[in-house]
């Protein structure tokens, strides 16, 4: 398969970024609709998202 | 397969028992004054309980610079509150037999024991609470799963296969098959041990820390397993993060930098641990 150049100024998304999302995804798939707290959980997701990109970074 | 109380009461009776030093120990978390000379010498006594409590007391997550090689020395150098913990955390471990349980994996729940424990510990530390006393909490919180897997290990097994159906959590699905909980099992088991009423409030609390009169420590537990699960560190495929209180999380008052360090301190400390404890 021939890989498509990206359009001007679309950013690729690294393939590790995209599987880490995906297992965010799975890992949290419930609690967010939890009532009024599932902003406590979607912080908890956005901290652990940075947390881990930010690692991936650094390796 | 509902669970009676009276088998839950039964299956805790038919597992061993704590030695007699380690209730002590686990009675009396929140005294302060205890003869160390004294119990160094019964834990001594114990070749099994001293090797393990040794081999944590060197791992990493406690960070002595030098090996202690008896629980004297060890508790010269990390103190009497921190070497009370290890050697009940030792002790407790072993009173489980494993693999029992169809689909219940020992090392699993061991890495999320440790990790919890580490993370306890270090939200404590943030937010000026007792860490020697959230390390233990953290370590036992779930250990109404351990006792359902052994004592109930047909049973369990339907638990784990109906959670996997479902795809809920746990809690959910043990309440649906067998009518309680691993907290109400975690909360017969600290009684029966005669666990101190701190421990055993955190046990009883660690899924409902908005409950009135819960406490600090029921708070840390319960944040501090959710931060565990979402950071996937004990290796379960089927793994999903609880609810999470808001009004717990908010009570560790913490910025997304503390969490960041947090969650570094966590992951550092717990693999070797979670491999002394279930070993």
């Amino acid at each position: 398969m021939i890989a498509q150049p990206m359009p001007s100024g679309a950013v690729p998304e690294d393939a590790a970024s995209a599987a880490l999302r995906a297992r965010l995804d799975h890992l949290f798939r419930k609690g967010a609709d939890e009532g009024h707290d599932g902003w406590a959980i979607l912080q908890l997701r956005r901290h652990v998202e940075a947390y881990r990109l930010g690692r991936g970074e650094e390796a | 397969m509902k669970l009676a109380p009276e088998q839950l009461v039964q299956g805790i009776r038919d597992l061993p028992s704590l030695p007699a030093v380690v209730m002590d120990l686990l009675g009396d978390l929140d005294m302060e004054r205890v003869d160390i000379s004294v119990l160094a010498k019964k834990v001594s006594l114990d070749p099994a309980l001293t090797a393990k409590t040794l081999r944590l007391a060197n791992s990493p997550a406690f960070g002595l610079q030098v090996k202690v090689a008896t629980i004297q020395q060890a508790i010269t150098f990390l103190g009497f509150q921190t070497m009370r913990n290890l050697i009940a955390a030792a002790a407790v471990t072993v009173c489980f037999p494993a693999g029992r349980c169809p689909g219940f994996s020992d090392r699993v729940f061991w890495r999320h024991a440790s990790a919890s424990a580490a993370c306890a510990r270090a939200l404590a530390r943030r937010i000026r609470f007792n860490p020697d006393i959230a390390f233990t909490a953290g370590l036992l919180h779930d250990i109404g799963r351990l006792v359902l897997a052994t004592s109930q290990p047909e049973a369990y097994g339907a638990v784990l296969a109906w959670r996997r159906a479902h795809d809920c959590t746990l809690l959910e699905a043990e309440r649906a098959v067998l009518g309680i909980d691993h907290v109400d099992a975690g909360v017969a088991l600290a009684a029966h041990w005669q666990f101190s009423d701190t421990i055993r409030q955190a046990i009883a609390r660690h899924h409902a820390p908005d409950t009135p009169a819960s406490g600090m420590l029921a708070a840390i537990v319960h944040v501090a397993d959710a931060i565990v699960h979402a950071l996937d560190l004990a290796g379960d495929a089927d793994e999903v993060v609880p609810p999470l209180s808001g009004q717990a999380w908010d009570a560790m008052k913490l910025n997304e930098e503390a969490y960041l360090h947090l969650f570094q301190e966590t992951e550092q400390q717990f693999e070797e641990m979670s491999a002394i404890l279930a070993g």
